[in-house]
């Protein structure tokens, strides 16, 4: 039998940015957009959290539920090296170690001669006082337990402080750990299932488990009545993933109305793979195939992709192909909501020269906006779509992009 | 319509117009091929709008007429038929045409010729510009395959044609390697003239001018839309590319630091040898080049490394002018680069490692290839 820690840094961003200004600690304060910006909440901090604050509110709400409400922009690189530091301590207590995301990880406690709770504890201490960052862990059999854990661990802490919490479901224990939780505490049951499941009078997990399996079996196809029994029953088999290298990368803009200028979406197009050449030139990355992504409402989609003739992290590059697609895929007629961007077929490919590059750019080189307001709008919307999966753009962040840089005019 | 022809005449006939037929249109015209008389002569035609070939057979015409007949099933049955003569008679009500070969005896539906778009002909006029028909298709096998093949850059995807006095200049490029070639023309041409041709279209005019001798007359229609190629027996007529061709001559390097010269035949088994390996691995192939002494000739040595497969070296003589250096290609370039090469030695010039490759064949002056290198660690 497996025994699997889950770890999950507490209000990751926040701790972060408490470490470098103290005086945030203990205040109710949020990372993400300003208020005026029609931003949002990526963490909020426990003390905001107190307030009814969470990741996803909009600043402007939050600011009415707590008017002295600190905002704090976010700093994507500043986090990166946090998660990484913590990955470097997980990584030199064993090897077998899986980060899920960026605050989240998975460690394998085979190597470990501890009992888990003493690692545990002693992982915590370490994180603690070496980082400054408060990590909370939930043990069990497999990684769906585990994760549950954690978060039963932290919701027992005492509202308005870091949870700092640590969770053992003893071996063979999972299924009676499971029994009295809500539906919606396992990872792979959405807001959907569970809004069924509540109308069906199926509140927790023992019920999907044990008690109610002919009505789950009545009521969900076949495959998944089986999968949702597994799980409640705390049966768990998902393999560690180790060393785990990213297939594709996409990034993607929804726009707050519906749009139909060109240019605002070129620019949006142009923003979102200089965004990815980013992101490969920082994993000294290059792609093979680029994709390209519109949706015109919330649930009609289109997407292109097609092979580059050489592989490539350039943004210039990314974005010619891009708009190709894009030209390909939209006649200019119909409004469109989202727009993205896709590359594919990642590898460390060597440079293939061409005999009309642009000047070739790395991280340093790639053009930052002379106006630090723009910086920061920009930024927002990278760290929003890094952390919540979606993104927010207004068109007049598209607009100062197209005017920052124009290659092809 | 009524004629007769010999069958090995119309399958070569049809196997010359075959290649412009529409592969899927929405136009089921396009899948067909068009027969007609003309001036007794049988003119097969075949287009998908964008590249139209027309081709004219000797045949016995007993009546005038014109029909179009889906491409594949007249192909097929054509190139089943014996080695006869055969027979092709037009029903004009059911537009469907009887065709007997020996003891062979089919009808096939047709659609009108009326539907059949206009393919433009030569101009009365005097042609722009004249080609032998050889020296127009080795310049064409040697540069073509060079053009893009992908269309987001749809100009790089054509074969810039420059005519100037006395000689034509055709270069085609994909933006990581570069072919040009010169050729003399039998006639100045009355005024220069820069056209960018779809390389595919080139490809299949050499292909379909392979058996002829004589000349290629090219000509372009009034709006400079299109050109038309044209000898005894078959036109091809093609759209040209809109937009301007990068600037050629910035890219071809006007000076090097080291000149290799090799024999071409044993670099290009060296090169194959390499590429065993090379494919494995990102198709990077690296050359090291040094110069020789008084007493040893300069050499180039060759060498492919994949990590999972495994690796080769090997090495070639040849006359090392300069110092030495070294630079790794992309094999598949090197090896199409080898290929147009048609002397027995071949100039490599070269200057760092991230400076182009430059490909001459020596005693022949008119062609030369440049490869960008590649970056590796």
């Amino acid at each position: 039998m497996r025994t699997i820690m889950h770890v999950d840094l507490d209000a990751f961003f926040c701790s972060v940015e408490q470490r470098r200004n103290p005086t945030l600690v203990g205040k109710a304060f949020v990372v993400g957009g300003s208020a005026n910006d029609r931003g949002v909440v990526a963490t909020a901090s426990y003390a905001a959290r107190a307030y009814g604050i969470h990741a996803g509110t909009s600043t402007a709400k939050a600011r009415q539920l707590c008017p002295d409400i600190i905002v704090v922009k976010p700093d994507y690189t500043a986090y990166t090296e946090a998660a990484q530091e913590v990955m470097e301590v997980l990584l030199s207590e064993t090897s077998l170690v899986e980060q899920a995301s960026i605050d989240e990880a998975y460690v394998d406690l085979a190597d470990i001669e501890e009992s888990a709770d003493v690692f545990a504890r002693r992982v915590q201490l370490r994180v603690a006082t070496e980082l400054r960052l408060s990590i909370s862990c939930g043990i069990a059999g497999n990684k769906l337990v585990a994760k549950a854990a954690t978060d039963t661990g932290k919701k027992l802490a005492r509202a308005g402080k870091m949870p700092h919490a640590i969770y053992v479901v003893p071996p063979g224990g999972e299924a009676t750990f499971l029994g009295p939780l809500p539906v919606d505490t396992l990872c792979g049951i959405g807001p959907k299932t569970t809004e069924k499941l509540h109308a069906m009078g199926v509140m927790t997990l023992g019920e999907i488990g044990w008690t109610r399996c002919s009505d789950i079996r009545a009521a969900f196809l076949a495959r998944h009545a089986e999968e949702l029994i597994r799980m409640a029953r705390g049966i768990d088999e998902t393999p560690m993933v180790y060393a785990y290298t990213a297939k594709s990368l996409s990034h993607m803009t929804t726009f707050m109305r519906n749009v139909d200028d060109p240019a605002v979406i070129e620019s949006t197009l142009l923003t979102l793979s200089y965004d990815l050449a980013r992101r490969l030139q920082r994993k000294n990355m290059r792609c093979k195939v680029v994709h390209c992504q519109i949706r015109w409402d919330i649930h009609s989609s289109i997407g292109r992709q097609s092979a580059l003739s050489r592989a490539t992290n350039q943004g210039p590059e990314i974005y010619e192909r891009a708009r190709f697609l894009l030209r390909c895929l939209w006649d200019q007629r119909r409004e469109i909501r989202l727009v993205g961007v896709g590359v594919a077929q990642l590898g460390d490919y060597p440079q293939q020269l061409g005999f009309w590059d642009a000047p070739l750019q790395d991280i340093a080189t790639v053009p930052v906006p002379a106006d630090p307001a723009e910086g920061r709008a920009i930024k927002i919307i990278e760290d929003a779509e890094q952390y919540m999966g979606k993104a927010l753009s207004t068109h007049r962040m598209a607009n100062m992009v197209a005017k920052r840089w124009s290659p092809y005019q | 319509m009524k004629l007769t022809c010999l069958q090995d005449n119309l399958k070569r006939g049809l196997s010359i117009v075959g290649h412009a037929v529409a592969g899927k249109s929405t136009l089921p015209v396009l899948s067909n091929i068009l027969l007609a008389t003309d001036n007794g002569r049988l003119k097969l035609a075949a287009t998908n709008l964008e590249l139209g070939i027309t081709c004219w057979l000797g045949a016995k015409v007993d009546s005038e007429g014109a029909v179009t007949i889906p491409a594949k099933l007249l192909t097929d049955l054509v190139g089943s038929l014996p080695n006869d003569r055969i027979s092709l008679e037009l029903e004009p009500s059911s537009q469907s045409i009887k065709l007997t070969c020996a003891r062979y005896e089919n009808n096939i539906n047709g659609i009108s010729a009326e539907e059949f778009p206009d393919l433009p002909a030569l101009n009365q006029g005097e042609p722009i510009a004249v080609f032998a028909c050889d020296v127009l298709r080795e310049a064409i096998d040697q540069i073509a395959f060079a053009a893009a093949t992908d269309d987001s850059r749809p100009v790089l995807t054509g074969v810039l044609l420059r005519l100037r006095d006395n000689h034509a200049t055709l270069a085609s490029a994909d933006g990581y390697r570069l072919a040009q070639r010169i050729v003399p023309l039998a006639t100045a041409v009355a005024e220069p003239l820069e056209v960018i041709i779809p390389a595919r279209a080139l490809i299949e005019l050499s292909r379909i001018i392979a058996g002829s001798e004589g000349d290629v007359a090219m000509t372009m229609t009034s709006g400079g839309g299109q050109v038309l190629f044209h000898t005894e027996d078959i036109d091809l007529v093609t759209r040209v590319i809109d937009g301007k061709y990068p600037d050629i001559e910035r890219v071809i390097p006007q000076s090097y630091t080291t000149r290799t010269i090799v024999e071409t035949a044993e670099l290009v088994k060296a090169i194959r040898v390499a590429a065993l390996f090379a494919n494995s691995s990102n198709n990077i192939v690296r050359l090291t080049i040094e110069s020789g002494s008084d007493t040893a000739p300069g050499q180039i040595h060759i060498s492919a490394n994949a990590a999972e497969v495994g690796n080769n070296s090997s090495s070639v003589d040849g006359m090392v002018n300069g110092e030495g250096n070294k630079i790794a290609l992309n094999v598949r370039f090197l090896q199409e680069a080898l290929n147009a090469m048609k002397t027995n030695q071949i100039a490599i010039e070269t200057q760092t490692e991230q400076n182009p490759a430059v490909f001459r064949p020596v005693g022949i002056d008119g062609y030369v290839h440049i490869v960008m290198p590649m970056m590796v660690r």
